[in-house]
């Protein structure tokens, strides 16, 4: 065995290692939602972050169900005022992986010189969460995670849910978010989609993306939503997003400003029955965005169109665990600030979003995934532009497809160590020097151990 | 090596009537820690009777935990359990006690009790070991068991479709 494959494969099982001396020899899952209802973890998830169909009631209800010591204020009336647990809903995440692809990444400073393939972050990500009841009818799910890549800390997922029961039929709520999907129920949506909820923060990723699939989680935006849910099966939101970058002011330096609010729906029917169960849904955004990057936040914007369709179905045995979840998203691109200020080819383009996976663990132990992802879109030279080497688009479109397969293992509820191959067939709309600096699809294989603990 | 053999056998049989003389002793010993534990239990009932929980018969707390009211419900389509609604688990005290044979308190022998929660457990083990539950229901096909203690908190336990403990969570906030 070479040398630098012995070192490789060293770090990864140190990476294994550090994870499981870390893990505590007993623990549980979603800690503090656990610790607050009194529920083992696999009430709400199969295997952790994917929910169940009481996991995602629970998360409907706002995060209220709750049973632990409470101090509450009373006004002389007798009207409920306060309601604060004993001990706060706190839970920690660390995640640590190690990352390597099938050829080296070229070097960000010399020429003709490579980086260091397989790359231990220590940690990726650590996270502290508050999960938990606010007060009666109000509960969040608030996270703060420090970055392993950038080395800051800064604001992450949060929702934050009022919810009422108007009788057993319907439960209507609110939620105030910075993510669009991060309210979402199911696993189909881009903030907690599964199989493959992880992935390397190292490697290089496809560099188009839709906008509901992340992009404007990505550009910073804060919104609000109301929902309701009927006879235990129908699923109606609507809600609106405006810019909320961690900025002083949004100004000419800001990217991707969303011009007044961004209207998002999402419609999903549930079917259960016995241990099985089946979503349909269709969900979407539409955003209007000022470029920005010097440009003055006025005049013609980006309009961005999404909808999408999506679909899960779950079968969660003793023993035996399914998932099955696809979803596809489409966006039109009506790009009136770009076009016109000449960094896009065409005036309109579309980029089209599929993606398929299915899981199977054995006794929530022991679990393995696979799963195919595409992005086509047309073809727009400047747009799509050859740029730098690895994330430039020689070819002028946006294509990139590959198969991804994982091998988990569950030690304890609360730590999973996840073995994760991607295999690209396509890169940035090519196999072969997709970069035009000679790089290939294949190039960018990517082996991914992480070891992941929260508690 | 014969010889130190040989010499042996009377040093061995000198001690003989000692022996003999201790075994009165042991059950001097055996009478006193059976009192030593009537006395525990004696103030463990004392305890109980100042902090409010009920009072157990002695045999109670060793053997099966008294058993709380239970229902057979299953939770509504969206689950509120307002403390209030729910019956108390099995009290505190009515927990089986550890092996130590020194004081434990109530809490710890409640602790004492979850922790020997295993997986693959059947449903009577449970019941011996942690009392009737405050609810029984089903949720999205699987039946729990819910304990809810006042002022402790409350934990469950998941059971396979053959009655086999699949998962707890306890009130003191450990899995396996």
């Amino acid at each position: 065995m070479q040398r630098g494959k012995l070192r490789s494969l060293i770090a990864g099982f140190a990476v294994a290692a550090a994870a499981l001396l870390l893990a505590p020899g007993s623990a549980q899952a979603v800690p503090s939602f656990a610790r607050q209802t009194g529920f083992a973890c696999e009430a709400c998830h199969t295997v952790f972050p994917e929910l169940t169909p009481y996991g995602r009631r629970f998360k409907l209800n706002g995060y209220t169900v709750d049973i632990l010591p409470q101090v509450s204020g009373i006004t002389p009336s007798k009207e409920q005022t306060l309601m604060l647990n004993q001990l706060p809903p706190l839970s920690f995440m660390f995640q640590t992986s190690y990352t390597s692809t099938k050829k080296a990444l070229p070097d960000t400073a010399l020429p003709d010189a490579f980086a260091k393939n397989g790359q231990v972050l220590f940690p990726q990500q650590a996270s502290l969460f508050y999960a938990g009841r606010i007060a009666p009818n109000l509960g969040a799910f608030v996270q703060m995670t420090y970055d392993g890549t950038s080395g800051s800390f800064g604001w992450d997922n949060t929702d934050i849910r009022y919810a009422r029961l108007a009788n057993e039929n319907f439960l209507w709520g609110l939620s105030l978010n910075n993510n669009p999907t991060v309210q979402d129920l199911w696993n189909t949506t881009s903030a907690w989609q599964s199989p493959f909820d992880q992935r390397s923060a190292t490697a290089p990723g496809p560099g188009a993306g839709t906008m509901i699939d992340g992009g404007l989680a990505d550009a910073g935006v804060a919104g609000v939503s109301a929902y309701g849910y009927l006879y235990n099966s129908v699923y109606v939101e609507l809600g609106a997003y405006r810019s909320a970058p961690a900025a002083a002011q949004i100004d000419s330096t800001s990217t991707n400003v969303v011009k007044g609010a961004a209207p998002y729906w999402r419609l999903a029917y549930e079917h259960q029955w016995g241990r099985h169960s089946l979503e349909v849904g269709a969900y979407g955004v539409e955003a209007k965005l000022y470029p920005g990057g010097d440009v003055p936040l006025s005049g013609p914007t980006n309009k961005y169109s999404d909808w999408a369709l999506d679909s899960q179905y779950q079968y969660i045995g003793d023993e035996n665990l399914v998932s099955v979840t696809a979803t596809y998203i489409h966006e039109k691109q009506t790009l009136d600030a770009t076009y016109g200020a000449g960094a896009s080819s065409n005036p309109s383009d579309t980029l089209k979003t599929l993606r398929i996976g299915a899981s199977y663990y054995y006794d929530r132990k022991y679990g393995g995934a696979l799963g195919y992802f595409s992005t086509t879109g047309s073809s727009d030279d400047l747009l799509y532009a050859q740029g730098d080497p690895v994330t430039g688009f020689a070819n002028s479109k946006p294509d990139s497809k590959g198969w991804t397969a994982e091998l988990d293992w569950v030690p304890y509820e609360n730590t999973k160590i996840a073995l994760q191959y991607t295999m690209y067939d396509k890169f940035n709309g090519g196999d072969t020097n997709y970069d035009g600096a000679g790089r290939n699809a294949k190039d960018n294989n990517t082996l991914y151990l992480l070891g992941w603990i929260n508690f | 090596m014969r010889t130190p053999l040989v010499a042996l056998v009377p040093l061995a049989l000198a001690f003989v009537p000692a022996a003999r003389a201790a075994a009165p002793e042991g059950a001097t010993l055996q009478q006193e820690v059976k009192a030593l534990q009537a006395m525990v239990q004696d103030l463990q009932r004392r305890v109980s009777a100042l902090e409010g929980h009920p009072v157990l018969p002695a045999a109670a707390s060793q053997s099966v935990p008294q058993a709380a009211p239970a229902r057979s419900a299953a939770p509504a389509a969206v689950p509120q359990m307002p403390a209030a609604s729910l019956p108390q688990a099995a009290p505190i005290a009515a927990a089986q006690p550890g092996a130590s044979a020194g004081y434990m308190s109530p809490e710890a022998m409640l602790r004492a009790a979850w922790s020997k929660v295993g997986k693959g457990m059947q449903e009577g083990e449970i019941t011996r070991l942690l009392g009737a539950p405050s609810k029984k229901f089903t949720l999205d096909g699987r039946t729990v068991w819910y304990y809810y203690y006042p002022a402790t908190g409350s934990g469950s336990v998941f059971f396979t479709d053959e009655g086999r403990v699949s998962s707890r969570q306890s009130p003191f906030g450990w899995g396996w």
